[in-house]
């Protein structure tokens, strides 16, 4: 019985259970889940061709010879048989293949394949996300058949796309604008008409990415209600030229530009992508009620989601089974990639440790064992508050090789390597740190030393530097390009240190710095270099 | 009562009636807010028809119950609307209420929207006239609004819930009709006749239907108890209402003279119809209603009886598809048992004999998981939990194929003993909750009937079985015997009896614990081999029986070739290639052609068998008169030599092809033989172990015929290589053994002989008590000789040092027990040292 149908026969409790029952597990019943489902994707993945081409001849027989026989593994390992989308070599059939930007890799894309099981079960959890962002207490949601939603993501073949699909599947819930003309725009075009729409008609739920929801809800605000064409008000629902007139002599009377919460009453609020909690407490002002994080990915599919209190993620039981490299081991891998760290399991993490995530991909799915690349905070392994008893995180960022910027852009190494090569640009040697700004705003810092003596052949001041860079990250990163046109972001910042600092560095410490991200420590100690006497070949 | 009274009448009869029905049912907001408008509309009713009737107190005050109950329509209208749809509204009942309530007491004192009508009586008739003015206007403006409100709030409703459309669809319906009546009185053509009432009568039957429609209540109500005695009382006071005029003077004429009587008569036939009445009321809903339930219950009362009568497991297990398929006619019932502790659970019965019967519930299936800690649950259901997200694929593909629609618990106390799985429901009906609490109830008491039957099973089971073997027991198999011989008097029944050789021999040499597995697999060779057509048992210790009913000499000996040839290569199959062979001595005898009695048949094979191990052992002899002639013969015969001296002439060609190549080793291999045999006769050991201690210790280098004699008779110290070579000879030794089977005895001395006593020899690393007896006497003997001996490459050690040796190595190179008796041996001068030099 699908969701809709459950709806109109008012079971709210079976509603909750079955979708939000997970939130009452204990960590053995689910970790009992969790190696129930693994056991079983262990055997499909040994048995098919990709299974055998990692494993290399190995048969695990129980889970803890999986993770000892299965290595640690990124993109690269699976590209061959992916991106050929050779089917018969998968653990399961491939219904869809989900695709997204593949930064620094060999192929400018990646692609997953997504089982019908695996369909089936990111289906649940996105009800189970839905009904949470619309819940304020346990077992209380207010989410009902008919409901709007302004969505603010990419369509298929992104996995974001696959959410109006699923959520049709389930229930009868409208999406502005309708999916099948949002599918041949572009993402400002979606926007814009999605907000048009929901002025007319009203909107009750909103997704999108957090940076995204914040740009749009800001040039809403900067252009008031926007419909002063009487044609473009006649189409508006009555009660929604009622709240117009309402918050226009609102904002009137408080001296302020009308806020989204003026105009909608939603009933709750989902943000995905990185940086989220840079615009959580604003995007709480602007729309009056607290956006909930949810976290989905192409390779993993929906994993994650808050609850009704908004105080860190729980993991889905059944969509991967969860692995976690401890800080101080994922630095180790950075360092010595032949290092082989020793992962932790849901029930072995500790409240207030920083891990990276590893996932294989329960139901059929083709990833064993693969680093995501991203990092969570254990913040609880239970809490008072929602009754919970298993392990909850925070997404804290990106793996440091990878700067993600508001979750638009995710930039490697090898794209700023290339942006400077293809500049021509006279960089020795150059660091990049993901920072933020005091308006806890994320930007890309590159410190970069100009070779000697170029100073005096041409112009490298920082300013110069920053718009050739940016013009080429543009042209190697469509992402990049649409961080400005979307959020009217221009997230790089150029430093440029004295001549000499980084050979400097290297003489000290007897190694070099790491170009992305480098730990913050050893960065101050660069720019510390140039303060210094050090100076390259005299100690 | 005026013309229409009736319909006034009737229309309060079914309000009660409703009203009674209510009360039977769960109660929940919806049956409250319905209670509510019944109490209305019987107020409106029943004030209508006693002030038609001029009851007592008086007509006005009728007049104003009636106009309440029409003034708290509204009121409970919009709340059982807005109890019905799940969304209290408590801010619109207050409102509700308090307006309606205000009306009502603004109308009370002077009539101030509808005064009460005036009393006309012409002709005896009675008619009431209403004096209306304006103010009336107001009223009917109330309520036009109210309804517009309450359509309004039902039109949201629905738009917003489909489901809810279609049920909110009576109530719209009997809304209309009940304002239509109110407007129709307006209406010339209606003036006299109750259309209000009429109308009203209409939307209480819709609302009635509605709630049937939503399942607030079941029809099965309609019999309980209470609404059975209402209902006849209710019954009876219309009957006696309209009777009792006719009835009265029915009375008088029967008992003119005792007319003191009259009242005490009536009462009696009142309370008389009145039960009368309850009865019939009774008998019909049961019939109409509840006649599948009393059917249910009859055949679970059925099921019951006949499972607590039978201690067979698959009886039950028919019974239990049989009630099923009677009750709830399902098509696929599947049942699962545990077939052993923590084991999984497998198709054990079905209602179709064609069906797969493969199919396997795992141990840890999270459905399995459920019905441990919960009760039987509906598919759909289940897939809504959050155990369910713990399911394979493959489990689920399995339920989906099989239709599954519920799974059920076979329960003794806690522990979960069976899976009841049952399929889809024949017609288009769907398995619901009352079909799943008749399954629970069904598997409780199958729960009982199956656990008291396994134990009984497995007490019987275990009463007439061999335990090692699982193979029928002497006892029972006897008690078989008899039987089976009193029924084939008429045909034939042969009889085997299947002697393992020398199996006293194979304990001695690879310890009970391998003679028992040994046993085991003999054992399931014979069952495998003679399958359905007999019965096989362990008759004595290594002796088996097969009882062939029907079978006739030839047959029997034809079948126990084949066992023969199978036990004869068994053991070469078997992992560890190093056991002996196994040969069998049978003797077949077959009635009637060799006996009459059951004594007789197995004295001829115990005859039989007796010969062929007088004759050498392995071999098959079927019973025949021939036999005990022969038997004397032989035994007066002097002696039966023995057994082993016939491989003395093997062993001597082995040792003589070693001494033309290394001389030492020749008498090396002698000497041990001395030294061991020596210590196994000091050990009290039989006379067959001494002989094999023996024949072991003269073949037990006996692989160094393959070693270069470069590396044998190396004067220097070996290489690593060179020792590896050395060691090899203990598998060479085998290698050459192995080829001769009738030598085999001699392996387990051989191979273990450099084992250490702690573990650190060879080949195999084994130590203590796990190394034979035996290897362990040679490895004490080999080691004196070599200590002893003089070497090209080394002097031979003095005695005194060599029992220093001894002593010190007790408990690391040797079993200090032998090598304690082994130096008691030489110092006492049991054991005299070989002084012949060596090469």
């Amino acid at each position: 019985m699908s969701l809709g149908e459950r709806l109109q026969k008012q079971e709210y409790r079976e509603i909750w259970n079955q979708y939000c029952g997970f939130l009452d597990l204990s960590i053995s019943e689910y970790m009992n889940i969790q190696k129930r489902l693994m056991e079983e994707q262990m055997e499909l993945f040994c048995s098919c061709g990709l299974g055998a081409s990692i494993l290399k001849g190995k048969k695990p027989r129980t889970i803890e010879e999986f993770r000892k026989m299965v290595p640690l593994t990124t993109y690269e390992d699976y590209a061959d048989i992916l991106l050929q989308k050779q089917a018969q070599s998968l653990p399961g059939n491939p219904v869809i293949w989900i695709q997204t930007t593949w930064e620094g890799g060999k192929h400018p894309t990646k692609a997953a394949p997504y089982t019908r099981s695996m369909l089936d079960t990111f289906r649940n959890n996105v009800v189970a996300c839905l009904l949470l962002a619309t819940s304020r207490e346990k077992g209380h949601f207010s989410y009902e058949e008919g409901d709007k939603m302004l969505y603010g993501l990419a369509p298929l073949p992104y996995a974001t796309g696959l959410l109006p699909l699923l959520l049709g599947e389930e229930t009868d819930i409208r999406f502005l604008p309708d999916v099948k003309d949002a599918v041949n725009m572009t993402f400002s075009q979606r926007n814009k008409l999605g907000f048009k729409l929901a002025l007319q008609k009203d909107v009750e739920l909103f997704f999108g990415l957090g940076s995204v929801a914040y740009a749009v809800s800001q040039s809403l605000t900067a252009g008031g209600s926007g419909n002063s064409d009487l044609s473009e008000l006649l189409k508006c629902e009555p009660h929604m030229l009622y709240r117009m007139a309402k918050a226009k002599r609102l904002s009137k009377k408080e001296g302020r530009p009308i806020l989204p919460r003026d105009l909608f009453g939603l009933k709750g609020f989902m943000v995905a992508g990185t940086d989220n909690r840079c615009y959580k407490d604003e995007l709480e002002q602007l729309w009056g009620v607290r956006p909930m994080e949810i976290f989905a990915g192409t390779e993993p599919s929906l994993i994650g989601t808050e609850s009704w209190t908004r105080d860190g993620m729980y993991f889905f039981p059944d969509s991967c089974f969860y692995e976690f490299i401890t800080e101080k081991d994922m630095e180790e891998l950075e360092e010595h990639p032949d290092f082989v760290p020793q992962t932790l399991l849901m029930d072995e993490v500790a409240a207030g440790e920083k891990y990276e995530l590893v996932l294989t991909v329960l139901k059929g799915g083709a990833f064993a064992r693969y680093r995501c690349g991203d990092m969570y905070r254990c913040v609880g392994l239970s809490n008072r508050e929602d009754g919970t008893r298993i392990p909850r995180f925070e997404y804290i960022d990106r793996v440091p090789s990878i700067i993600d910027i508001a979750g638009f852009t995710r930039i490697s190494e090898n794209g700023i390597k290339s942006a400077i090569r293809l500049s021509g640009l006279p960089v020795a040697d150059w660091v990049a740190a993901k920072e933020f700004n005091e308006k806890n705003r994320p930007f890309l810092h590159l410190y970069v030393e100009v070779e000697r003596g170029a100073f005096t052949q041409q112009a490298v001041s920082a300013e110069i530097l920053k718009e050739i860079l940016s013009t080429y990250f543009k042209y190697i990163d469509q992402d990049y390009r649409d961080l400005k046109k979307i959020l009217g972001m221009d997230p790089l910042v150029v430093t440029i240190l004295r001549c000499g600092s980084f050979d400097a560095y290297r003489e000290k410490k007897e190694k070099g710095i790491r170009h992305m991200n480098p730990p913050k420590r050893e960065l101050a100690e660069l720019i510390r270099m140039q303060e210094s006497n050090w100076e390259y070949g005299r100690r | 009562m005026g013309t229409y009274g009736y319909i006034s009448c009737i229309a309060l009869f079914c309000y009660v009636f409703m009203l009674l029905l209510m009360l039977a049912a769960r109660r929940n907001k919806i049956a409250n807010s319905f209670l509510i408008l019944l109490i209305a509309m019987i107020c409106w009713t029943g004030g209508s028809l006693l002030m038609r009737n001029l009851f007592w107190p008086g007509y006005v005050f009728w007049y104003h119950v009636s106009l309440f109950g029409l003034f708290a329509l509204p009121f409970g209208y919009y709340r059982f609307i807005t109890e019905f749809a799940g969304k209290t509204r408590k801010g619109g009942c207050i409102f509700y209420g308090a307006l309606y309530l205000l009306l009502f007491a603004l109308n009370v004192p002077h009539g101030l929207f509808l005064a009460p009508p005036q009393l006309l009586q012409e002709n005896g008739r009675t008619a009431f006239v209403y004096r209306t003015n304006w103010h009336v206007a107001l009223l009917f403006v109330a309520g036009g609004l109210t309804v517009v409100h309450i359509l309004s709030v039902l039109l949201r409703f629905c738009r917003k819930n489909r489901t809810m459309g279609k049920q909110f669809q009576p109530i719209i319906i009997g809304i209309c009709f009940l304002f239509a009546g109110q407007l129709a009185l307006l209406i010339p053509v209606f003036e006299g006749f109750p259309i209000d009432i009429l109308a009203g009568l209409v939307n209480a039957f819709l609302i009635l239907y509605a709630l049937i429609r939503r399942r607030l209540f079941q029809l099965r109500l309609l019999a309980s108890e209470g609404l059975c005695y209402g209902v006849g009382l209710l019954l009876n006071f219309v009957l006696y209402f309209n009777l009792s005029p006719y009835l009265t003077k029915v009375l008088e004429r029967i008992l003119p003279e005792n007319s003191s009587y009259d009242s005490l008569a009536f009462a009696v036939c009142f309370l008389g119809t009145a039960m009368l009445l309850a009865f019939v009321w009774r008998e019909i809903m049961k019939n109409v209603f509840v006649k599948e339930e009393l059917q249910q219950a009859e055949d679970l009362k059925n099921f019951s009886e006949a499972v607590s009568k039978s201690l067979c497991v698959r009886e039950i297990l028919g019974e239990i598809i049989r009630v099923i398929q009677r009750t709830i006619q399902v098509e696929g019932i599947y049942i699962c048992i545990q077939q052993l502790p923590d084991g999984d659970y497998q198709t054990e019965y079905s209602d179709r004999p064609l069906d797969d019967r493969s199919f396997v519930l795992k141990k840890d299936n999270p459905m399995v998981c459920w019905l441990k800690k919960s009760e039987g649950i509906l598919m759909r259901e289940f897939r809504t939990t959050v155990e369910y997200k713990a399911m394979w694929e493959t489990e689920k593909k399995q339920l989906r194929d099989r239709k599954i629609e519920a799974c059920i618990g076979l329960k003794d106390d806690e522990e979960l003993v069976g899976v009841l799985l049952l399929g889809e429901k024949k017609g288009r009906k769907k398995l619901d909750n009352n079909d799943l609490k008749l399954m629970n109830s069904i598997a409780s008491v199958a729960s009982i009937a199956i656990k008291n039957a396994r134990l009984y099973e497995h007490a019987y089971y275990e009463a007439r079985t061999d335990e090692l073997t699982g193979l029928l027991n002497r006892k029972y198999f006897t008690e078989v015997l008899n039987e089976e011989f009193e029924k084939n008097k008429d045909g034939s029944l042969a009889l085997v009896l299947i002697n393992l050789d020398d199996f006293k021999l194979y304990n001695q040499l690879y310890g009970t614990r391998q003679g028992d597995e040994t046993l085991r697999q003999v054992g399931e060779v014979i069952r495998a081999s003679v399958g359905e057509n007999g019965y096989v048992a362990r008759y004595t210790g290594k002796e088996f029986a097969v009882l062939l009913p029907k079978y006739d000499v030839y047959g029997a000996k034809s079948l126990t070739e084949s066992i023969q040839k199978q036990i004869f290569y068994m053991n070469q199959h078997s992992a560890d290639c190093k056991l002996k062979v196994l040969t069998i001595s049978a003797g077949i005898s077959a009635a009637p052609y060799a006996a009459r009695t059951v004594k007789e048949l197995l004295e001829n094979v115990d005859m039989a068998v007796y010969h062929v191990k007088r004759n050498g052992k392995n071999g098959i002899k079927v019973f025949d008169t021939l036999i005990q002639e022969n038997l004397t013969a032989k035994e007066e015969q002097t002696d039966h030599e023995h057994i082993y001296q016939e491989y003395e002439s093997t062993i001597y060609a082995l040792t003589a092809a070693i001494d033309t190549k290394d001389h030492y080793t020749f008498q090396h291999s002698k000497n041990v033989a001395y030294y061991a045999a020596e210590l196994a006769r000091a050990l009290n050991l039989n006379s067959d172990v001494i002989e094999i201690v023996r024949q072991a210790a003269l073949l037990h280098d006996i692989g160094k015929i393959g070693i270069p004699e470069s590396i044998l008779n190396k004067p220097g110290k070996l290489t690593d290589e060179e020792y590896e070579v050395i060691k090899g000879h203990v598998e060479a030794s085998i290698g050459i053994i192995r080829h001769l089977p009738s030598l085999d005895y001699v392996i387990p001395a051989v191979i273990g002989h450099h084992e250490r006593y702690d573990g650190k020899g060879y080949p195999r690393r084994i130590a203590g008590e796990n190394i034979p007896l035996t290897a362990r006497i040679l490895c004490v003997a080999d080691s004196f000789d070599a200590m002893t001996s003089k070497r090209c490459y080394k002097e031979g050690i003095p005695v005194e040092r060599v029992l220093k040796i001894l002593r010190e190595e007790e408990g690391r190179q040797f079993d200090p027990k032998l090598a304690r008796v082994f130096e008691g041996l030489v110092e006492n001068g049991t054991i005299h040292v070989v002084k012949e030099p060596a090469v």
